[in-house]
């Protein structure tokens, strides 16, 4: 815990920006936001020591979640959210978000034991110093099952990956075929009383 | 030691020699394939027929690497116990590969008229790439490459389902299918999410041993041990349950028993050991169950028993200790002393590893909270049907066998169904047996119910496709039937009925495709209704005694072979006195003969003037759809041919 004054700072940090996920008017500006809070929890995560963690978030979390969510929001075309004035709503919201808070404080606190002496949070680390010299970071680790015990699962998903770019390459071409078909009609059929199609 | 195994471990990997084959040779294909169809220079070629035949060259080498499966390596696991590589999956993986060779020839053959299946070399590619996924699947020993091979070749198939992109019907298909499939195979992954979190490990041979350890409170398996006397002087002791004492080679040791005789006097353990023998003897991978006895020296105290730990992980330091205890390593020279010591030492590291969870030692084994392993079995399960299309998840499958273009029908309705009741098979009858209790009536449900909605819903259906998928669904009802009593000859009808069931269903389809209409009053309708059958037997007698005759065998009636496959489920599930389902079944049957027998009469007795008159036929079509028909009738002359396939399979589960 060396650096506990950056993970606290990204931590506020992290806070600010999904507030403003939830704030902001312009939708553009909540998916930015939440693309922020995305980046700074990896960060964190690779501060913890935790750098498949922060892989995953990057890939998983921003490389699929907040592009669906930015292709919701295109398709559906909002241009800008009016926030509803009802005068209710803050206190109502205020309130129970505090109540869920204390809940979560209560959780948090009752997992962890105490120290009667030492109660004070950045005194209470201990640093292994044999992790700290010889120590694989937990993606060597991972690597280093993947690719010998669980090699024929990776071949698999890697098969299922070019099987999907050539679906979706085949998919979504537009082939020089489709220009020039005729369609016939049957106009006597369209125009018929009973439309038996 | 295991230096001298250097030379055939490399070997090890090698009993997928098939499907790195087949995924090298599509890796490869596709590049030629983007070479040459993406030319601009030869101005774009089109190669119709070329891509059909390389890859039934393709599948013909890999059936050849299959059957190449006599060696010792190769009758093992491997891939780290992820692909097992015995009998069973031997014998369904050639039955794929046969049948897609089949398909592939008919697909060849068949004309289609500006038709994307034909002109692309895509389709061809996912046909591959999804005879590969059902390959791996057929072989799969874990949750997790069974996951992956699903997803392969689920995949493939929402592609081909949606290959006709100038298509409505196909892009609905396609895209209800991908979504459908997608979330059984949610469904699939959660559930073994659940039972790794449970028991911890997910390959099927631990989840095995985890399950006959905890569970099995009766073991009724007959146990032995051998005593082989090598010298007078030295003594080799095996011990193990000789199940099938077919050949040791391909089936091995089930399980080892450690019993009291551990403590004979006379154990003094071999120093020189043959590899070969102790390759086929100390088979330690397949289907290890342990019934530790007490280890004292008293042999009646048997109020001592050991609690052993939930979770597997840690066992695993056990049986590696016990394997170095029965290596014959040179350094173990035992005599009584050191054995003795050995054993309290082995006491002591039981005791270690003693959880106390026990509730209550009922027959000293421990109780233990089943519910959310039968969570994670109802989750895998559920996702398998719906992949299979049974009853109350079959909804999709009607409107993506209508939408789809007529190959991937034809591609859906025969080979899936095969693999996946492989995995099934394998899923419950390896380790869940244990709680057939529990489920069978659940299972017993479904059938009835997928029985009933094919037999019924097929009844107003004016569309072929749609009366095909119905019939599918029928006949999964009848496979899950004989698949819930749970009988070893129920299992075999399982496989005896679907091949019967995939011959027919080959020879209906080939017909099916080989008729062209003349006058096409749409535009490349390619669906046929009832209307587009009519009095067949005037313009072609011959392809109208075919189509009765697969009609025949689809719907059971007698002198044809699909009778036998029914009449022996029917029989499996009477002998397990099931009688209400039995009559159900047999009253739905007969319900379903009846749009079966409306096709033929509107081949040969329908009360219009003329027929729809149809292109001429070439001599290769039919020389295969006779071929076909043949292998069918030769099936019913002497029906114990494909019976003897499965037979001894299905004894390895």
């Amino acid at each position: 815990m060396n650096n506990v004054l950056l993970i606290n700072f990204m931590c506020v940090l992290l806070l600010i920006s999904a507030l403003m996920v939830v704030i902001s008017k312009n939708p553009i500006h909540s998916i930015l936001f939440l693309v922020i809070s995305f980046l700074i929890s990896s960060f964190i995560l690779f501060l913890s020591e935790n750098e498949f963690l922060a892989f995953f978030f990057l890939t998983i979390y921003l490389g699929a979640i907040a592009i669906l969510f930015l292709f919701v929001v295109m398709m559906l075309n909002i241009k800008h959210s009016d926030l509803q004035t009802n005068k209710l709503y803050l206190p109502i919201g205020v309130f129970l978000g505090f109540t869920v808070f204390l809940e979560v404080c209560s959780g948090v606190s009752d997992t962890f034991s105490k120290n009667s002496i030492f109660n004070i949070f950045e005194l209470n680390f201990y640093t292994n110093w044999y992790d700290n010299l010889d120590r694989f970071p937990d993606i060597a680790v991972l690597s280093q099952i993947f690719y010998t015990h669980y090699v024929l699962q990776l071949l698999m998903s890697g098969l299922i990956l070019y099987l999907a770019v050539i679906g979706v390459s085949f998919l979504t071409i537009k082939s020089f075929q489709n220009k020039n078909t005729k369609y016939n009609q049957t106009i006597f059929r369209q125009l018929a009383r009973k439309n038996n199609l | 030691m295991f230096l001298e195994l250097f030379n055939i471990y490399n070997l090890k990997e090698m009993s997928f020699a098939a499907e790195l084959f087949l995924s090298c040779s599509i890796l490869q294909f596709t590049f030629y394939a983007i070479s040459t169809a993406y030319n601009r220079k030869a101005g774009f070629v089109i190669l119709k027929n070329q891509f059909f035949y390389v890859c039934t060259l393709l599948i013909v080498l890999t059936t050849y690497l299959i059957l190449n499966e006599n060696l010792l390596t190769f009758n093992s696991f491997s891939s780290n116990n992820f692909i097992v590589n015995d009998y069973f999956s031997f014998v369904s993986k050639i039955c794929v590969c046969l049948i897609s060779i089949l398909y592939l020839i008919i697909i060849n053959i068949s004309s289609f008229k500006n038709k994307p299946t034909q002109h692309n070399f895509e389709y061809v590619i996912l046909i591959t790439i999804s005879i590969l996924g059902l390959l791996l699947l057929c072989s799969a020993n874990d949750l997790i490459t069974a996951y992956l091979a699903l997803e392969l070749y689920s995949v493939a198939f929402y592609i081909m389902a949606a290959f006709k992109k100038t298509s409505n019907y196909s892009i609905e298909a396609g895209l209800k299918y991908f979504v459908i499939g997608a979330l059984s195979s949610g469904f699939f992954l959660f559930g073994t999410a659940i039972i790794y979190g449970y028991s911890g490990n997910v390959s099927f041979n631990d989840l095995k041993l985890f399950f006959y350890l905890f569970f099995l409170l009766e073991y009724h398996q007959p146990s032995f041990f051998f005593y082989e006397i090598i010298n007078n002087k030295q003594n080799e002791l095996i011990f193990g349950n000789y199940d099938l004492a077919y050949n040791k080679s391909l089936f091995g040791i089930i399980g080892v028993s450690f019993l009291n005789s551990l403590l004979l006097d006379n154990t003094i353990i071999n120093n020189n050991f043959n590899l070969i023998d102790w390759c086929n003897i100390h088979y330690f991978d397949t289907n290890l169950y342990f019934f530790m006895p007490p280890i004292v020296e008293s042999l009646t105290d048997i109020k001592k028993w050991f609690f052993v730990s939930i979770n597997l992980t840690s066992f695993w330091v056990l049986i590696e200790f016990i394997k170095e205890f029965l290596l014959l390593k040179q350094q173990y020279l035992l005599n009584i002393e050191t054995l003795s010591k050995k054993l309290e030492f082995l006491d002591y590291m039981f005791f270690c590893y003693s959880n106390s969870q026990t509730v209550n030692t009922y027959n000293n084994f421990i109780m233990l909270n089943t519910n959310f392993l039968y969570i994670g079995f109802v989750f895998v399960c559920v996702s398998l049907f719906i992949k299979l299309s049974v009853a109350p998840f079959h909804f999709w499958s009607i409107d993506v066998y209508e939408g789809s273009p007529n190959p991937t029908t034809f591609f859906f309705s025969i080979i899936p169904k095969l693999s996946l009741f492989v995995l099934l098979m394998r899923f419950c009858f390896s380790f869940y047996q244990i709680f057939i209790n529990n489920f069978q009536t659940y299972f017993f449900f479904f059938a009835i119910l997928s029985v009933f909605v094919g037999s019924v819903g097929g009844l107003q259906q004016r569309k072929i496709k749609t009366l095909l998928a119905y019939s599918s669904i029928s006949h999964t009802g009848y496979l899950l039937l004989s698949f819930c009593t749970a009988n070893s000859e129920g299992l075999q009808m399982v496989f005896y009925y679907l091949i019967i069931y995939i011959l027919s269903v080959l020879i209906f389809w080939s017909v099916y495709l080989v008729l062209d209409k003349r006058i096409l009053f749409y535009y490349n309708k390619s669906n046929k209704e009832l209307g587009d059958l009519v009095l067949l037997n005037q313009s072609n007698p011959i392809l109208a005694l075919i189509l009765t005759i697969t009609l025949f065998s689809i719907a059971g009636i007698p002198p044809i072979v699909g009778f036998l496959a029914k009449i022996n489920i029917f029989l499996i599930v009477i002998k397990s006195s099931a009688y209400s389902i039995a009559t159900v079944s047999i009253i739905l049957s007969v319900i379903s003969t009846f749009y079966y027998i409306r096709l033929i009469k509107i081949l040969y007795f329908e009360n219009s003037l003329i027929g729809q008159l149809y292109l001429p036929i070439k001599s290769k079509k039919a020389i295969l759809i006779a071929t076909l028909t043949i292998l069918l009738i030769i099936v019913c002359i002497d029906p114990m041919i494909i019976y003897l396939l499965f037979c001894k399979a299905i004894l390895l589960i």
